[in-house]
């Protein structure tokens, strides 16, 4: 009965494993690649310049503005962590930077991310 | 269709008292008579504690609900189609009604809408 | 002439009610990272829901039983058991993401803290729970669900290479990058076919007291109504793929998904999509945790349903309550709604096969549908797509790895 029971828990355990390895390698999305690091950077960039354009021409909200600008620069800060070359770091530097002053001078921030974007691009190839 | 497979296949299906309330599954069957060649649905057993005759994942969750059974001879059926429907109410054949939740749910206003 | 009435109704909530936060990740991540080419698997997933609704729909009517009703009759306790847990641990992760997902939504309108946001959707939410009525509910998601069309408009606006669009209808597999393209593939079909859409539908007509005479309605429903939600599920795609691909942008968040309507319509463009959002979401969030409820009151031989009262379904009532209140508690941790979400998708599409295994074999079952049974076409259609969930099933968690969860 005793070894019955036991026997019952090999898949169980198994599919628990699986499911926290799953969770584990779904966490770990950031990656090391300097090539992909920089796209991750020129998307960013990217994004907040199509929001920046839209401030500044009165096409967004104030609310969603902040918002998104400041969820953009969380990801900047997540990506951060894991940068080692000075270009990508300066970069990203830049790019927080300009987000940070997105919502109180939009133009400002998208030319800033314009460049920015495009400077990302060079450093992926 | 026999008796006995009338009774058999009712197995899992819903109980329905007399005045059309749900009250459980059939979640087991005291069959008689094998031996002797003509079985016979004797009753009708209903309640987490009567999954322990359903396997090994049966007798594990009748540990955790640990209920009570419930016997319904035979006789206490009225029909038998998509439902089991019985001849009396859950009450006067002692069936949980949901009581406890019942009460808790009553309490907070607007618990008719 | 109500009749008709009442078909449009429903078709115009089954549309606004399809969309959920699963299909507004996915679509949009799947345009912006492979354009039109996954267009197809939008077509699969969608055929899929339609054929199991209307199977679902027909069972419910002719048999007057709903899905868990029928899994654990036909296929006896321990393995009903087995499908009920794998379901509610699903539905339970789906619950989560919608609920992250409205707060995440409220606070794009509001700029309010999120934390904050997630109460006032919790209680939001259980007030309607609550107070509405079952008809009520579906129709007021369903219709300002709705006003996601306004991603339609922004795909026209945004003049895609139409030829291009039009490639995308036919698979092919030429990437580099198999591993995310197949990810992709799976979130797709898994978004599209998610369970507790068809515990709701089929628990939702017998709540109605849907029987034979209402076959067509059911049919027309699930027909034109999911096909029209899968138009919305195009135009995320389209518009995504025209608006963010050339640029490079990889959506990581709700706010990306609502600049691809504010780019090319301004202002109303955003609000629309985000009211959009907030209401197919809550509706979403509304359904998945009925389904929680009907499938433990279903299973276990409660009474169950709103039509009966919140008192007169006493624990179904409490079921969702607490359904509620866990998945508020596991986004309440501060988890990251979008990944909760892929995670729920991928995690039902494992799940899948023995989610509408049991329905199929339900409808061809003569003891219950009389002769209202699976036709040659029904089978052919529910056998086929059987098939592409086992494969997609197996699939799905080595994919989810080997992709890197969609990153590459």
């Amino acid at each position: 009965m005793r070894a019955a029971r036991t026997g019952q828990n090999v898949p169980v355990r198994l599919a628990l494993v699986l499911v926290a390895v799953a969770l584990l390698l779904a966490g770990c999305g950031e990656s090391t690649d300097p090539k992909k690091q920089a796209e991750d950077l020129g998307s960013v960039a990217a994004e907040g310049a199509l929001l920046a354009h839209d401030a500044a021409d009165g096409a967004s909200t104030g609310p969603f503005t902040r918002v998104h600008s400041e969820v953009l620069r969380e990801d900047v800060h997540k990506l951060e962590a894991k940068l080692k070359q000075r270009p990508l770091v300066r970069l990203a530097d830049e790019i927080s930077s300009a987000l940070d002053e997105l919502p109180d001078q939009p133009d400002a921030a998208a030319r800033r991310l314009d460049d920015a974007a495009d400077r990302a691009d060079e450093l992926a190839q | 269709m026999s008796e006995i497979d009338l009774g058999l296949g009712i197995l899992d299906h819903q109980l329905v008292d007399s005045a059309g309330h749900h009250c459980g599954k059939v979640d087991d069957l005291e069959l008689e008579g094998v031996r002797d060649g003509t079985p016979r649905v004797a009753a009708i057993l209903t309640g987490s504690s009567a999954w322990r005759g359903r396997g090994l994942l049966g007798r594990l969750a009748a540990a955790i609900a640990r209920g009570r059974t419930v016997r319904i001879p035979w006789e206490e059926v009225k029909e038998v189609h998509a439902e089991v429907e019985l001849r009396r109410t859950a009450h006067e054949l002692r069936l949980a009604r949901e009581e406890h939740a019942r009460r808790v749910v009553e309490r907070i206003p607007g618990a008719s809408l | 002439m109500k009749n008709v009435f009442a078909i449009a109704l429903g078709i115009l909530a089954a549309i606004g009610g399809f969309v959920d936060i699963g299909d507004i990740v996915f679509n949009t991540a799947a345009g912006a990272t492979f354009g039109y080419e996954l267009l197809w698997a939008v077509v699969i997933g969608v055929g899929g829901i339609i054929t199991y609704a209307e199977m679902c729909g027909r069972v419910a009517a002719v048999s007057e039983r709903a899905v868990f009703d029928a899994v654990r009759e036909r296929l006896g306790f321990q393995v009903g058991l087995v499908a009920l847990v794998a379901a509610q641990f699903v539905n339970l992760l789906t619950i989560a993401a919608e609920v992250g997902g409205v707060a995440l939504v409220l606070q794009l309108l509001s700029g309010l803290p999120y934390r904050a946001l997630l109460v006032l959707a919790l209680l939001a939410l259980a007030l309607v729970l609550w107070l509405m009525p079952f008809s009520w509910i579906e129709r007021v998601f369903g219709y300002i669900g709705l006003a996601l069309l306004v991603f339609a408009v922004a795909a026209i606006k945004l003049h895609p290479d139409w030829a291009q669009v039009a490639r995308g209808f036919v698979p092919k597999a030429e990437t580099d990058n198999l591993a995310v393209y197949g990810y992709y593939v799976v979130g797709l079909i898994g978004a599209a076919m998610i369970p507790y859409e068809v515990y709701f539908y089929s628990s939702g007509a017998v709540e109605e007291g849907w029987r034979p005479k209402d076959l067509g309605v059911n049919r027309a429903n699930a027909i034109v109504g999911y096909t029209l939600g899968g138009v919305l599920s195009f135009a995320l795609m389209i518009s995504a793929g025209a608006l963010l691909l050339p640029q490079g942008i990889s959506p990581e968040h709700l706010g990306s998904v609502a600049l691809v309507a504010e780019v090319p319509l301004g202002q109303i463009g955003l609000i629309l999509a985000l009211v959009g959002m907030l209401f197919a979401i809550s509706g979403a969030a509304i359904d998945s945790v009925f389904a929680g409820a009907y499938n433990l009151g279903q299973f276990f031989g409660w009474e169950w349903g709103k039509y009966r009262h919140n008192a007169g379904a006493p624990r179904f009532t409490i079921t969702w309550a607490v359904m509620l209140v866990l998945g508020f508690l596991i986004v309440m941790t501060g988890v990251d709604p979008i990944l909760v979400t892929e995670l729920s998708v991928v995690f039902s599409v494992v799940a899948l096969p023995l989610t509408y295994l049991p329905i199929l074999l339900v409808a061809n079952d003569r003891a219950y549908m009389g002769r209202y049974g699976n036709g040659v076409v029904g089978n052919v259609f529910g056998v086929f797509y059987l098939a592409v969930l086992v494969v997609v099933a197996l699939a799905a968690i080595p994919l989810l790895i080997a992709s890197n969860m969609g990153q590459g």
